[in-house]
């Protein structure tokens, strides 16, 4: 199994930490923004306020210069606001709105008037105006107008103490979500860390304590505790089904192996009926035309001595088709006695000169395993005689490690291609696969070598309890 | 900076002009002014002493509604001799200049405001002097008024400072 161990969005441990410094961001901003508004809001009323209170003073104190038409007063008083440096110009209006008198403070600025209320939060300039009454009726209108730099410099003051205090707040905010973050993240991380572990060692029989972090985290771990109970149920399942095919397969083998016994017999049954009838047929018949032949017509007696020639050849023939299909002497003499008539058989038979040796103590074995030896011993003698050119062979059956060993071993060509000895069921030819699934039967197993010249062929089957 | 040009009452060209101004400020000087208000009686009495220039002008105050705290205006034209008590505004005009100095005395010590229609009063023992200066632009004169502080002593008024402001102030 593997694991990708790319976050596309980060981890859940990051994640945290940029959502927590976020939300504090977030949070300082704004509060700071609105604590800003506010507090320039007021900041910009009072200043206006202050400029009202002002206007109202100065307006008051320009009353007998209305009264008593003296402009010239009216220009002392308003210049009296030279002191007050945000005020950048006043004018005193008569009643028809003609101007009384005006003071600057920029050399050369008119008395232009009419700009109007603060425009925009930070605008430089705030005009106020004042009426003034004399008897309960409107005498004339200060106007001043003033500067408002101090908001601005108010809100740089702001800038100035925000920006440290975000920076103040981000680490603080820092510190406290690596806190947070181990906290919440944790549990979730060692689910994790257990995961890959069991994912690993592929042990679902363990089971995750509840870590006690929150109802979430809870359900987390209960949720792949119960994943790990379902994957548990899946591999107990999984093996007893393992368990099953093995014994399918075992039955399957003995089955084979009935198969195999049950062809032996067959041709046993086959071998004792050639035995019982035609075999004692024929040469009765045999007989009986020996018989004729001293009796009859020496003309016919020759064409008799012919025929009984015949019928001694298809006697010899169907009996030696009797040992080849089961050989009498393998259920009489044993397994070493019927390799050794092999030898026998085959060098009469196939002109080749063929040896059997028996190295050591051999132990009893059971029907299937000497049938099946012997049925592998022939198969690899008859290779020889087909394919492999030879003069000299050699059989050879040794009892070694709690196994037993067949060779089959001679001087002809050899295999064509070097055999590969870890695979010889599909390597070897000449009829070793054949050898090779019956060997399967009972976990045997074969190598195949080149001698050159020759060829040499080792088996083993392991000697199992029931066949001491 | 600058003053600008002042509409043609504050010129002192037409007499009938002149004489509605001074008038306007006499009754100005009561809002600048404070009377003991022992002094007030139910009516506010403005007299008039050698000074019949003025007369029409004070007769149409009088029909004004105008008052001071809260008492009518009345005008009164006296004769040099005539007992000042009652006025809380003594105007000495041209016709009365000679008895000026037996005026202030009599007047003296009580809370009335002598105030001299004609040029150089208050440096002769008058509260306020009206005078006629010449506007700053040249374009005729303008009404002004001098204020003689020692004048004021002993009467138990109370002048505000705005008042000194717009005045000539005599030392």
């Amino acid at each position: 199994m593997t694991h990708d161990r790319r976050h596309p969005r980060g981890s859940i441990r990051s994640r945290l930490l940029i959502g927590f410094l976020l939300m504090s961001l977030v949070t300082l901003g704004l509060s700071t923004l609105l604590s800003a508004v506010m507090d320039l809001r007021l900041f910009r009323g009072q200043m206006i306020r202050d400029l009202e209170v002002l206007a109202a003073v100065v307006g008051e104190n320009c009353v007998s210069s209305l009264v008593f038409q003296s402009p010239e007063t009216a220009v002392r008083h308003l210049s009296s606001l030279q002191g007050e440096y945000q005020i950048r110009l006043a004018v005193l209006l008569d009643t028809d709105g003609g101007t009384f008198a005006h003071w600057a403070r920029a050399p050369g600025e008119g008395p232009s008037l009419g700009r109007g209320p603060l425009k925009g939060w930070l605008a430089a300039d705030v005009e106020v105006s004042h009426s003034i009454l004399y008897d309960g009726r409107p005498i004339g209108r200060l106007i001043l107008r003033g500067r408002l730099d101090e908001l601005r410099r108010q809100f740089l003051n702001y800038l100035g103490i925000g920006a440290p205090a975000a920076l103040a707040t981000l680490g603080i905010a820092w510190t406290l979500a690596l806190g947070l973050q181990r906290r919440i993240g944790g549990p979730i991380l060692a689910l994790a860390r257990r995961s890959r572990a069991i994912s690993a060692d592929r042990d679902f029989s363990v089971r995750l304590p509840d870590p006690g972090a929150g109802e979430e985290i809870t359900t987390l771990v209960q949720g792949f505790n119960a994943v790990l109970q379902g994957l548990a149920e899946r591999e107990s399942e999984l093996a007893r089904q393992y368990r099953a095919l093995d014994q399918a397969n075992e039955k399957l083998r003995h089955l084979a192996m009935d198969l195999a016994m049950i062809e032996e017999k067959e041709k046993s049954r086959l071998a004792a009926e050639l035995h019982d009838g035609p075999l004692q047929q024929l040469a009765l018949a045999q007989i009986h035309i020996e018989v004729a032949t001293q009796r009859k017509h020496e003309e016919s007696s020759d064409r008799l001595q012919l025929g009984i020639e015949l019928l001694s050849g298809a006697i010899r023939e169907l009996r030696s088709l009797q040992f080849d299909l089961s050989p009498p002497v393998l259920e009489t003499g044993g397994l070493p006695a019927a390799l050794s008539w092999l030898a026998e058989s085959t060098q009469r038979r196939w002109g080749l000169t063929m040896t059997f040796r028996q190295v050591g103590t051999l132990p009893a074995l059971d029907r299937p395993r000497k049938v099946l030896l012997f049925q592998c011993a022939r198969e690899l003698v008859m290779n020889v005689v087909k394919h492999a050119r030879a003069r000299v062979g050699r059989i050879e059956l040794t009892r070694r490690d709690g196994c037993l060993e067949l060779l089959v071993e001679d001087d002809g060509v050899g295999f064509r291609a070097s055999p590969d000895p870890s695979d010889a069921c599909t390597s070897g030819g000449y009829g070793s696969r054949g050898v090779c699934e019956r060997l399967a039967l009972v976990d045997g197993a074969l190598t195949l070598e080149n001698l050159k010249p020759g060829a040499r062929v080792r088996l083993w089957i392991p000697i199992g309890p029931e066949t001491r | 900076m600058g003053v600008a040009p002042r509409p043609a009452a504050a010129s002192g060209d037409d007499p009938n002009l002149i004489a509605d101004l001074k008038v306007a400020y006499l009754y100005n000087f009561t809002r600048f002014i404070e009377w003991p208000q022992s002094s007030l009686g139910a009516r506010f009495d403005i007299c008039l002493v050698g000074a019949p220039d003025l007369a029409e002008a004070a007769r149409a105050l009088e029909r004004s509604d105008k008052a001071v705290e809260g008492r009518p205006c009345s005008i009164r034209q006296l004769g040099t001799s005539a007992v000042l008590d009652a006025c809380r505004i003594l105007v000495i005009g041209e016709g009365a200049v000679g008895q000026l100095a037996e005026l202030v005395d009599r007047s003296a010590g009580k809370p009335i405001l002598v105030v001299g229609n004609a040029p150089g009063l208050a440096h002769r023992g008058a509260a306020i002097g009206f005078v006629l200066r010449p506007d700053i632009l040249g374009e005729g004169q303008r009404l002004r008024f001098e204020i003689n502080p020692s004048a004021l002593q002993g009467r138990g008024l109370k002048v505000s400072a705005q008042l000194y402001d717009v005045a000539e102030v005599i030392r």
